[in-house]
């Protein structure tokens, strides 16, 4: 399992790793939209047991909101 | 023998004549600001502009348009569309100058808006501080000389070389020099918004003033915005539902609520906290929400009218929306970007159809405004039930076509069709309809390879030119997938002989068009499926994504 927020975003949406920085959020890269969101979002349900809901989907929108959620370092 | 056109597809018209005194959509929106110049026109991040404060903002900007325009530069405005308090004002200041603005996503690759700036010959752009990267990106890639008009406070020229544009920061005019009205003709362009080409290069709607305020009326008129309502705002301003937002929500002196892009993926919260009572979206927008259950019965109290526009909508989808504004008109519009923002309707109110598989109609036209099905060869198809053919529009809110393509405008637009008496005005959706005497028209389809993703029209055929040259494949082709009840999801590319991997090939398309086009998988084959006839057999490669062998 992914330990890194980065390693998260790599693995899901192919952002390359030192695109990812803390200020990073939703359509702040080409590959992180709202579709890209949402398998963000399945990805963080099926793996890390991140329930989808409107307060989730708003947190994990940013870097700093998914080292928040998760508990991870960047 | 083709009978006339049948009166049964044109809304009869109302005892009550359009109103016709005003010839600028801006001038009602004036009019509001000196009536009432404390009312919230705008709520933008988190900060509330008022109708008196915009009104001066948009004089302020209107009076750097004249002066240009005495020195010659009457062609369309950029606006670098950031939904930001000055895209907003560069918008309503253009109009009021008579010039035609011409919205450039600040996301969309700086070659696609250099190609738009080009084909308008745009000589004038208007953009903020929270646009300088991409003013920066587009004036070091841009040839001709552009007067920037700058509201920023950073030099947004500094570090580009050897160009030749020029900045002006908007100054608040002297009172004798802003003209009580500036004179404009309704068919003067209004807006230009680029939508996807089959050829490659985008082409330019050209909307006129009349157009505009066709729409508007018939918004108006059918439900009724006061002053107190609260609009959401959601929309790209490149994307043409935007303008229902703006300028319905202006003219009737309402305020407009940009919902912050953060939230647009689960806006609930938003609603809620600020009580908003007009919602329009894509169907998308609605299911992502119900996704994520936030469609919870009674939900959104304040909500009395919500509309849906940009792709089908699912009838289930419709009813959980309804339950979750219980008080709330829910309506599904339908209409292409050349004939103005929509111009079909209906309301899901009416019973339960059990055959329209699911799908809500996209229902009649507008007052005053013509549906019509025609065959392959432009001939009128009989009304009568269930009636088949291309959708094709008449009416006011028909567009002037596109900018500087006779060719192409001629095609779309005909005014010759087979047994038309009146000689009207026509465009040819490529839309497939079903008619029924009760529901109206249904949407079935298209006859060509555009496809819808998310709300966006995308012609399959731009994404393969640019798969082509991200690949250096000549041997490629874009399929709409996944696909659901709205449309499509996104595209897989698939490309034939390229030596270069799947990222580098996705990364290159990012450089060449809008995030929405860019395919979600990139397929490198050994060898492309041909069908019989020689060409590239595209069912096949729906039938490896259908079977998962890809």
């Amino acid at each position: 399992m992914a330990t890194t927020v980065s390693s998260i975003l790599s693995q899901c949406l192919q952002i390359p790793v030192d695109s990812i920085t803390p200020d990073l959020a939703i359509n702040g890269a080409w590959q992180w939209d709202s579709i890209g969101h949402l398998e963000l979002m399945m990805h963080l349900e099926e793996n890390h047991g991140i329930s989808i809901t409107e307060d989730t989907i708003l947190e994990c929108s940013s870097v700093t909101g998914l080292c928040q959620t998760l508990g991870l370092d960047l | 023998m083709t009978k006339d056109l049948p009166d049964r597809f044109e809304s009869p018209p109302s005892s009550k004549t359009l109103e016709t005194g005003t010839r600028n959509v801006v001038d009602r929106i004036l009019e509001r600001a000196d009536t009432h110049p404390d009312a919230i026109a705008f709520w933008i991040q988190g900060e509330h502009l008022s109708y008196g404060d915009m009104k001066a903002g948009i004089n302020m900007i209107a009076a750097c348009l004249r002066s240009l325009r005495e020195e010659g530069m009457d062609a369309p405005v950029a606006i670098i569309a950031d939904r930001s308090k000055d895209s907003y004002l560069a918008m309503l200041a253009s109009l009021m100058v008579g010039l035609p603005f011409l919205p450039l996503h600040p996301k969309h690759p700086a070659s696609r808006s250099c190609a738009a700036l080009d084909q308008c010959e745009s000589k004038t752009l208007v953009a903020g501080a929270e646009s300088l990267a991409t003013v920066r990106e587009l004036l070091t890639l841009q040839d001709h000389p552009i007067t920037l008009i700058w509201t920023g406070t950073e030099d947004p020229l500094e570090g580009l070389e050897f160009h030749r544009h020029s900045v002006r920061a908007p100054v608040k005019p002297d009172v004798e020099s802003v003209p009580s009205r500036d004179v404009v003709a309704e068919n003067r362009v209004a807006y230009i918004l680029f939508t996807s080409g089959s050829t490659g290069t985008p082409k330019g709607v050209t909307v006129s003033h009349a157009n505009l305020l066709a729409y508007v009326d018939a918004i108006t008129r059918l439900y009724r915005p006061t002053p107190t309502d609260r609009l959401s705002q959601v929309f790209d301003q490149t994307f043409d539902l935007a303008m229902h937002d703006i300028f319905v929500g202006l003219s009737s002196g309402s305020s407009i609520y940009v919902v912050p892009e953060r939230e647009q993926q689960s806006p609930g919260g938003f609603i809620r906290r600020h009580a908003l009572t007009f919602w329009f979206s894509t169907p998308s927008t609605a299911a992502l929400m119900q996704r994520v259950g936030a469609l919870k019965p009674g939900t959104f109290p304040s909500i009395r009218l919500s509309l849906f526009c940009g792709e089908a909508l699912p009838r289930d989808l419709a009813g959980s929306w309804a339950v979750a504004a219980p008080t709330s008109r829910v309506e599904n519009l339908y209409g292409p970007t050349e004939a103005t923002i929509a111009i079909t309707r209906f309301a899901i109110e009416d019973t339960p159809r059990h055959d329209d598989g699911g799908v809500v109609p996209i229902g009649f036209p507008f007052q005053c405004q013509v549906a019509a099905l025609c065959g392959p060869d432009g001939e009128f198809i009989e009304a009568r039930e269930d009636a088949e053919g291309e959708l094709i529009l008449s009416g006011s809110q028909v567009s002037l076509g596109y900018w500087r393509d006779g060719a192409r405008t001629d095609e779309k637009f005909p005014t010759n069709m087979k047994a038309d008496p009146e000689h009207r005005r026509w465009y040819r959706t490529g839309d497939l309809a079903r008619y029924k005497e009760a529901t109206g028209f249904h949407f079935l389809g298209r006859i060509d390879d555009q496809v819808k993703i998310r709300g966006h029209r995308v012609e399959l055929a731009e994404i393969e030119i640019a798969l082509k040259n991200a690949s250096g494949s000549a041997l490629v082709a874009a399929v709409a997938w996944p696909r659901t009840t709205f449309g499509s999801d996104g595209v897989v590319g698939f490309v034939c002989g390229s030596e270069k991997p799947e990222d580098t090939i996705r990364e290159r398309c990012a450089a060449l068009v809008p995030v929405y086009m860019v395919p979600r998988r990139v397929i490198i084959l050994d060898e492309m499926p041909i069908n019989t006839s020689g060409k590239i057999d595209r069912a096949a490669l729906v039938a490896q994504l259908e079977g998962g062998t890809t």
